[in-house]
C-alpha cells in the first residue's frame, strides 16, 4: 500500500488502511514519543492519541511530504504539549495546599549529593544531563532529541521540523555548544 | 585532544552508536581525563537508558487500544460522554473559580477593615433605626397630649 492508497483509505473509513498505518508506524512513532517523554506508558498514550489524530484528520493531509513525516511531526508536538501540560499539572499539586507535597521530589538534588557514592554520583549526573537537554531551547532540543535518541537521519528532521538541512545541522551544533555551557559545573 | 573537542565527540554519540567508536584519540583523552569520563559515562547511561526502554517489536495490539480510543473520541464529539480527564479538569477549574471568589472576598473583607459594608452605611443604618423610634415616641406623645390634656 502506498501513503496516498493508504490515506484515501483513512479517508473512507477503510479499517485495513488504518491498520496498515499503525503497523507500519507504531514503532517509530512510539520511540519518538519516548524520547521526549522518557516514561513507557505516557509514550503508549501520546503515540495512540497521534494515530487517532491521523485518522480522524486523513482528510487534512495534504500529500506535500510522506505520511511518515507527519506522524512523526504530530508525535513531537503532542509529546511536547503533554510535557508542558504536565509542568503546570505539577506546579499547580506543588502550590496546592491541599494535595501539594514537595517533599517526594527527587529531581531537585544537587550534583554530588550522593556524597562519594560512585553509582549515586552517576546516577545524579545522568539526571543532570537529561536536565540540560530538557532545558535546551525547543527547537535545539527537539533536533538533538531526534538524532541523538531517535536516530534520524538530518534529511528525516529537517522534513519533521520544516527546515532546510543546514538550519538542522546549526541547530544540532548549538544544541551540542549549549550543553556544553550548561554542563560545565557539574563536570568540571 | 582538549576537552572542548572530547564534549563534542562524547555528545555526537547516538542511541544506536557503539561506544567508543570515535577513535583513538577520544579514548585516550577519556583515559587521563576525570570531567571528560564522566560526562561520557553519564551520556552513556542516559542513552543506555532510552535502549532499554525502547520498542523493538510492534504491539500487536496496539491497533485495538487506537480504535478503542477512536471510537471514545467520536462519542466525545457527539456529545454522549465525556472522558474521566475531562471531568477532571473541569473540575479543577471550577475548584481554581472558587478559591479566587474566596480569595476575593478574603483581600475585599481585609481592605474594609473586616466588614464588607462600609461604616457609614452602618452608622447611617443605626442612625435611622433610632430616628424611627424617636418619631415613634414623639407621636406618641403627641397622642396622650391630645387624648389627656386638660385644656383640650
Amino acid at each position: 500500500m502506498t501513503d496516498s492508497e493508504c490515506i484515501q483509505g483513512l479517508i473512507s473509513g477503510d479499517e485495513e488502511a488504518a491498520r496498515w498505518l499503525v503497523a507500519n508506524h507504531q514503532l517509530r512513532v512510539y520511540n519518538i514519543c519516548l524520547g521526549f517523554l522518557r516514561n513507557m506508558h505516557d509514550a503508549e498514550d501520546i503515540a495512540q492519541d497521534v494515530f487517532v489524530e491521523v485518522i480522524r484528520n486523513a482528510a487534512s493531509f495534504r500529500g506535500d511530504a510522506k505520511v511518515s513525516t507527519w506522524l512523526h511531526r504530530i508525535a513531537v508536538n503532542r509529546s511536547l504539549n503533554h510535557i508542558r501540560s504536565s509542568k503546570r499539572r505539577r506546579l499547580w499539586l506543588e502550590l496546592n495546599p491541599f494535595t501539594g507535597n514537595s517533599a517526594d521530589d527527587t529531581t531537585c538534588l544537587p550534583a554530588g549529593a550522593a556524597g562519594g557514592n560512585d553509582l549515586l554520583e552517576q546516577e545524579d549526573l545522568k539526571h543532570a544531563l537529561e536536565r540540560a537537554i530538557d532545558s535546551l531551547p525547543q527547537n535545539q532540543r527537539i533536533a538533538f532529541t531526534l538524532s541523538k535518541l531517535e536516530d534520524l537521519s538530518y534529511q528525516e528532521i529537517a522534513g519533521v521540523m520544516n527546515l532546510s538541512l543546514p538550519a538542522v545541522e546549526s541547530l544540532i551544533h548549538r544544541a551540542k555548544m549549549n550543553l556544553q555551557k550548561r554542563l560545565k559545573k557539574f563536570f568540571a | 585532544m582538549n576537552c572542548q573537542d572530547a564534549w563534542l565527540l562524547i555528545l555526537e554519540r547516538s542511541v544506536s552508536a557503539k561506544t567508543g567508536s570515535e577513535g583513538y584519540e577520544l579514548e585516550e583523552h577519556l583515559e587521563t581525563c576525570s570531567a571528560c569520563r564522566k560526562l561520557a559515562m553519564a551520556h552513556g547511561a542516559v542513552l543506555s537508558d532510552h535502549s532499554g526502554l525502547r520498542r523493538c517489536e510492534a504491539d500487536p495490539v496496539f491497533y485495538q487500544k487506537v480504535d478503542l480510543k477512536l471510537k471514545s473520541t467520536v462519542r466525545v464529539h457527539s456529545g454522549i460522554l465525556l472522558p474521566l480527564r475531562d471531568y477532571r479538569a473541569i473540575g479543577s477549574a471550577l475548584a481554581g473559580l472558587a478559591a479566587a471568589v474566596i480569595l476575593g472576598i478574603w483581600i475585599g473583607g481585609l481592605l474594609t477593615g473586616g466588614n464588607a459594608i462600609p461604616g457609614n452605611s452602618a452608622t447611617t443604618a443605626v442612625s435611622t433605626n433610632q430616628g424611627s423610634e424617636i418619631t415613634e415616641d414623639y407621636t406618641l406623645a403627641r397622642l396622650e397630649n391630645y387624648f389627656f390634656d386638660e385644656n383640650h
